[in-house]
């Protein structure tokens, strides 16, 4: 789906992007995720050198609907807000929707310009 | 009811949390004030003192002394050996030793013929509630009853919180992880420690606040608090069991004026036997590397192929940036500036490095670099991004992912606004 209206929402925080999606993609994405047991905080991804960590937080633990990806991706269904945070990064705020998170991409230069995902 | 601090009372939050953070990190406890406040906090959480305390130079070492006690290797001699070609490039030559005779001479000032089956149980958690009951809970009540939660919520954001933060999130566990992975290397089984700073005080010096500040009248828990946090203050990670109890020596730490671990001299985190950790604002290094970082001769092209994203953007610090791109005769293709909701410039910044010929060229092609700053810490990131001709493009194009079906398009990447969208 090409991200080309204003009206879907978009966050990054560092090296993850969160794309609003359709409950029918979030639906679809479900099938290929795993549930995970969580509580009003979820670790999306921790950094291996700062030992830091993205972390969404919810007011209540049902608010969310989540599974994590094999790519280490996510997909997630938010029916109240929630607030990412990060030891370095700003906080911001996500609306209740549905939401694919996908990690940012780069090209090494130096290994024959190969893409890979950017590793934290 | 209290419902409002005083000028005192709010003037003295930050130092008394500042006192204390410095307590916490001091290293200049002896090693019979480190036994007998380990022996302490048994009493103090209702349980017999240990038999033996045993006082390791490092969190490491107390890893592997439990390691050697639980019988998990046979014998002294096989771990020396086990660990001697398996321990991770930061950390000294001779650490193997070091660790093997504090092993030793634990063992040979503790007589104990049955040491290996005493240390069987982990009694942290039993030492952990009681001393909740005991102090924390009480205290807890009192303070609910006494004071107004705004007041509560000022203080556990800036004492409960900040302290917290330094020390739990920025120093212990980043050591811990850094042992967590030299135990797996070397096929080892990692131990709970119980970190008091790092879990525990936080909470108890948050409490002693009010006392120390008029908030609450001193009691017999106040008394307990006191006790507990002179105990626990110099013992920094332990092994509690029923008859022995095993404790690190406390590091030396080297911060940065954020309170993250960080030096360019030494290592930021430095233990006696020789476990050290190198870490530049926080961000872990292998020796070599910080070496080569802060020597500040790393070429650029070597900081660039840093393949840990934040290992390079503090590398990126140490490098020039200018010189390179004149070295290489690389142009600057297109800028773009954003601001961000407090009116504060974003730049992005596209660069074409071109082909260059020669047994010592960097790019046998011509090559491109987005360069921009996060809107967050406002340092400076470098990535490769395909052949673009604006940086919106390449921007976008690092967001997409075709794959999956999601693709940010450069018009909409210049309307996500730094700070509310990006950070």
């Amino acid at each position: 789906m090409k991200h080309n209206n204003k009206h879907m929402d978009f966050k990054r925080h560092g090296d993850l992007n969160f794309y609003e999606i359709s409950k029918e993609e979030f639906e679809a994405l479900k099938t290929k995720g795993e549930k995970i047991e969580h509580d009003v905080q979820i670790v999306l991804q921790h950094g291996e050198t700062t030992g830091h960590r993205h972390v969404l937080t919810i007011p209540k633990k049902e608010v969310i609907d989540i599974v994590k990806l094999p790519d280490g991706g996510w997909a997630f269904k938010l029916d109240g807000e929630a607030e990412i945070t990060h030891e370095d990064h700003k906080k911001l705020t996500f609306k209740p929707t549905y939401y694919h998170m996908t990690r940012e991409r780069e090209l090494d230069h130096f290994a024959e310009s190969v893409v890979r995902q950017v590793i934290d | 009811m209290i419902e409002t601090l005083t000028k005192e009372q709010e003037e003295a939050i930050i130092p008394f949390r500042e006192k204390w953070i410095a307590r916490i990190l001091r290293t200049e406890q002896t090693d019979e004030q480190i036994k007998e406040n380990v022996k302490g906090i048994y009493t103090l959480a209702g349980l017999e003192q240990p038999k033996q305390v045993w006082i390791m130079d490092s969190m490491l070492g107390v890893q592997i002394a439990i390691n050697y006690l639980k019988n998990s290797v046979n014998n002294l001699e096989d771990i020396y050996s086990n660990i001697r070609s398996n321990l991770e490039s930061n950390i000294r030559s001779n650490i193997e030793s070091n660790i093997y005779s504090n092993i030793r001479s634990n063992i040979y000032s503790n007589l104990e013929s049955n040491i290996r089956s005493n240390i069987e149980s982990n009694i942290r958690s039993n030492i952990r509630s009681n001393l909740e009951s005991n102090i924390y809970s009480n205290i807890r009540s009192n303070i609910y009853s006494n004071i107004r939660s705004n007041i509560r919520s000022n203080l556990e954001s800036n004492i409960y919180s900040n302290i917290y933060s330094n020390i739990r999130s920025n120093i212990y566990s980043n050591i811990r992880s850094n042992i967590y992975s030299n135990l797996e290397s070397n096929k080892l089984q990692y131990f709970g420690f119980s970190s008091n700073e790092a879990s525990w005080l936080q909470w108890y010096i948050y409490q002693k606040y009010y006392y120390d500040n008029g908030l609450l009248l001193e009691d017999k828990y106040s008394k307990l608090l006191n006790s507990y946090i002179e105990m626990a203050i110099d013992a920094w990670a332990v092994y509690y069991s029923k008859d022995i109890a095993i404790v690190s020596r406390k590091p030396k730490i080297e911060r940065n004026t954020n309170g993250r671990l960080h030096s360019e001299k030494t290592p930021a985190v430095s233990f006696k036997d020789g476990y050290e950790l190198y870490y530049l604002h926080g961000v872990n290094f292998p020796k070599p590397l910080w070496e080569k970082v802060v020597s500040r001769k790393m070429p650029f092209s070597e900081i660039l192929a840093i393949e840990d994203v934040d290992q390079r953007r503090q590398a990126l610090k140490y490098g020039k940036w200018d010189d390179f791109v004149k070295h290489q005769n690389a142009v600057k293709i297109d800028t773009f500036k954003k601001l961000d909701n407090h009116g504060e410039p974003v730049e992005y910044e596209l660069w074409e490095f071109p082909e260059q010929n020669g047994d010592n060229r960097l790019f046998s092609k011509t090559v491109h670099f987005a360069r921009y700053g996060c809107p967050s810490v406002k340092d400076k990131h470098v990535k490769g991004v395909p052949e673009f001709k604006t940086v919106a493009e390449a921007m976008a194009w690092g967001m997409s992912d075709e794959k999956e079906g999601r693709i940010m398009t450069a018009e909409n990447w210049k309307l996500l606004v730094p700070l509310v969208d990006e950070a």
